[in-house]
């Protein structure tokens, strides 16, 4: 009798999930969830945790967690309304979208089958535009959660952020004017530096004049944000994005047009190409004229250049290697101009 | 003639290259050196394949005993070629990767990188680091190089640069004037389509001065210095100058010899290794400078003081270090020369006889007190607000 209670027992025990121990991950988190995990290691930003009949995601959240609240909320609404262009959310036990951990939360996701992003193809850059149209197509009709600390415009914040800018940019010519330039880099900043400038001044005018002040003028939410090769799969259903903790809202015009500046000089700004793009996207979104003009505002914006001035400036690179960046971007603006005056007599010449 | 010896080291420190002039003015030279910059064209340059004097002609407006002034004008004609495509992006690059970051940085850096520090010195590059070779095509040559006015023949894709250079300048000092000479020219391509073109002329007037015919009391100084330049290079001296002024003249009773002071700036004419930009440069260092002139027992002030250097002898040592000998001498006039100047005869100077007439002064608010008694007879009351 004493046997068969001792085995009974055993029995019984085994049937509760074991916690695996997994290199840097809280054993407390997995607690928090029903499943049961055979092995896991870490992959890039998360841990792949492989169950007994299926393959989960485990993300690592440093931050606000209002703001990982309001995200996860914001990907679970849009799983419901079909949207797969984010990895579904697992619940934990109490229902809740994380688990917190100290001063770190986790969230599981399931974990998607596909082929890394091939940035060469064309295919590959016209699904993401698509995923993005989609994406944007329920931001449209979706009014805008307001948190009691967002006092400020989202539009406003990058604005600003971008005159700051261009404000540093404008002390560092200053300040090499005082000086004696010492190498290429000094000496193709200060060439270019007040085209360029004038090129961010013009652009946060436009920004300003395009003027998507009432609330349904044009669609804001958060920004999907990162458009590298990492955070991009291709799965049967389209493109999905890994990672969209972003936490940063803005108007959903920003995603494309960062998502176009990234890849475009790889096609050697081809008009074309842009305006196909752009047609594959307006197929869902329809653009007013207000973001017409804030789509073209922003692509004008000289990110790149401000950004190697920054790297220069910091010493965050090799003075050749910046160097040989800037005249390489500098030969490129003419295609980008090119490029741009296309865009815009394609849009408003309509 | 009295002679001392000295020896001493000396920082010097560039100037700032400046444009469309930069003059430096001593006894006896000046230096000139005309600069332009430009945007030539709306395409990228390939390379600058040539630099051609079309003009270097001078008039000399003013003239006397101490000085003259030059009035002159420099021609050239660059010839330069343009890419005829645009390249092929010369290092791996990630565009997708920098757009990314810049937007990612836009809202998440820190805001404790403000303007203040910024405006004070937003470089962190180390300055060691800053000189980095140029890739763009450079020219350098002597003077004397030039073609003085040929037209080069004409190749295929050549464009040209016509630069006119117009120039003035005083030049100091007692002597006969040797011609302006064009001692450097530079072309340097600065940017995607920027030129830039410097030239360095020395005016010259200098009268030998023979140290042994002197009759007043004279002191020279030989002179040993190591000039070590900051934050240059140096690949040819052009030329060393010495400047005197703010001179005080005093007397040491215990050694029972006169004191000559100066603010003295030396400067050095060079062409810098550091290629890409302005080549043709000053660097210059101010300094005190102590005469004692030992044969000079009186204690009389001085009618005048003469002083001067000559340069030996100049080297450089390495890459950032001169060794340079000179003279620098001193002479006194005791007296006044009379056949020369004009001096005031005993009998007409003026003599001041009587002294100044006694102010008297008036007592506190006296001028108030006379003022009220004139007044007629009234009932106002007089309101004084004293503040502390």
């Amino acid at each position: 009798m004493g046997m068969l209670y001792h085995r009974q027992h055993l029995g019984r025990r085994r049937k509760t999930p074991e916690v695996v121990q997994i290199a840097g991950l809280p054993p407390q988190v997995l607690q928090r969830y029903e499943i049961e995990i055979k092995e896991g290691e870490k992959v890039k930003k998360c841990w792949r945790l492989k169950g007994v009949n299926s393959t989960y995601g485990l993300w690592e959240y440093q931050g606000d967690l209002k703001i990982l609240d309001e995200v996860l909320e914001w990907r679970e609404n849009l799983n419901k309304k079909g949207f797969t262009g984010f990895l579904p959310l697992s619940k934990t036990k109490g229902g809740k979208n994380y688990v917190q951990s100290g001063q770190r939360a986790y969230y599981l996701t399931a974990w998607p089958e596909g082929v890394p992003f091939n940035l060469q193809q064309d295919r590959s850059l016209g699904q993401v535009v698509e995923a993005l149209s989609v994406l944007h197509s329920y931001h449209k009709n979706w009014a805008v959660k307001k948190t009691a600390e967002q006092t400020e415009k989202a539009e406003f914040v990058w604005l600003k952020a971008q005159q700051e800018r261009l404000t540093k940019l404008l002390a560092f010519y200053r300040y090499l004017l005082e000086k004696r330039l010492a190498n290429d880099y000094e000496r193709l900043y200060v060439e270019s530096f007040e085209d360029f400038y004038r090129r961010g001044q013009e652009a946060i005018q436009k920004v300003v004049l395009a003027g998507c002040d009432t609330e349904d003028s044009c669609g804001k939410d958060f920004l999907v944000g990162n458009f590298l090769p990492d955070n991009l799969l291709e799965t049967e259903k389209g493109i999905l994005f890994w990672e969209t903790t972003y936490r940063q809202k803005g108007l959903s015009i920003q995603d494309l047009v960062l998502f176009l500046k990234m890849y475009l000089p790889l096609k050697k700004w081809d008009g074309k190409m842009a305006r196909e793009m752009l047609v594959r996207y307006r197929e869902k979104v329809d653009l007013n004229n207000q973001e017409k003009q804030m789509f073209l505002a922003q692509f004008s914006f000289p990110g790149r250049y401000c950004f190697y001035a920054e790297q220069y400036f910091k010493g965050a690179e090799e003075v050749n290697t910046l160097s040989s960046k800037l005249m390489n971007y500098l030969y490129e603006v003419s295609g980008y101009d090119y490029c741009l005056e296309k865009l815009e007599s394609w849009l408003l010449g309509e | 003639m009295k002679k001392e010896d000295l020896a001493q080291n000396m920082l010097l420190f560039p100037e700032k290259p400046g444009y469309p002039w930069q003059v430096l003015e001593a006894d006896g030279e000046t230096w000139l050196i005309v600069r332009r910059k430009e945007k030539v064209s709306a395409h990228p340059l390939s390379e600058v394949s040539g630099v051609s004097l079309k003009k270097f002609a001078w008039t000399l407006v003013y003239e006397n005993a101490e000085k003259c002034f030059y009035r002159g004008e420099i021609a050239f004609q660059v010839n330069y070629q343009e890419m005829e495509s645009t390249p092929e992006k010369t290092e791996a690059q990630d565009p997708w990767m920098e757009e990314y970051l810049f937007n990612e940085l836009l809202l998440t850096e820190k805001k404790e990188e403000g303007f203040l520090s910024l405006e004070e010195n937003p470089l962190s590059l180390k300055e060691e680091n800053r000189v980095v070779e140029t890739a763009f095509s450079t020219l350098l040559l002597d003077g004397a190089e030039l073609d003085g006015g040929q037209d080069s023949p004409p190749l295929v894709g050549n464009k040209t640069w016509e630069v006119v250079l117009p120039w003035r300048s005083w030049l100091r000092g007692k002597g006969t004037n040797k011609p302006p000479l064009l001692k450097k020219v530079h072309v340097a391509q600065i940017g995607l389509s920027t030129l830039l073109l410097e030239a360095l002329i020395k005016l010259e007037r200098k009268e030998e001065f023979d140290f042994a015919k002197e009759e007043d009391p004279l002191t020279v100084v030989a002179e040993e210095t190591i000039f070590e330049i900051t934050q240059d290079s140096v690949c040819e001296i052009m030329g060393l100058s010495t400047e005197r002024g703010l001179g005080k003249c005093s007397y040491e009773a215990r050694c029972e010899c006169l004191l000559l002071q100066y603010l003295k700036k030396i400067s050095l004419v060079y062409v810098s290794s550091y290629q890409g930009g302005e080549r043709l440069s000053l660097a210059s260092s101010v300094g005190e400078e102590s005469i004692r002139m030992k044969n000079c027992a009186e204690s009389l002030y001085p009618v005048g003081v003469t002083s001067g250097s000559e340069q030996v002898k100049w080297g450089l040592i390495g890459e950032n270090k001169i060794f340079s000998q000179s003279k620098s001498f001193c002479k006194i006039q005791r007296e006044l020369e009379e056949e020369k100047g004009e001096v005031i005869p005993e009998s007409s100077k003026p003599v001041i006889k009587e002294a100044l007439p006694f102010i008297k002064r008036n007592k506190p608010g006296e001028k108030w007190l006379k003022k009220r008694d004139n007044l007629p007879n009234c009932t106002f009351k007089t309101v004084m607000t004293i503040k502390i």
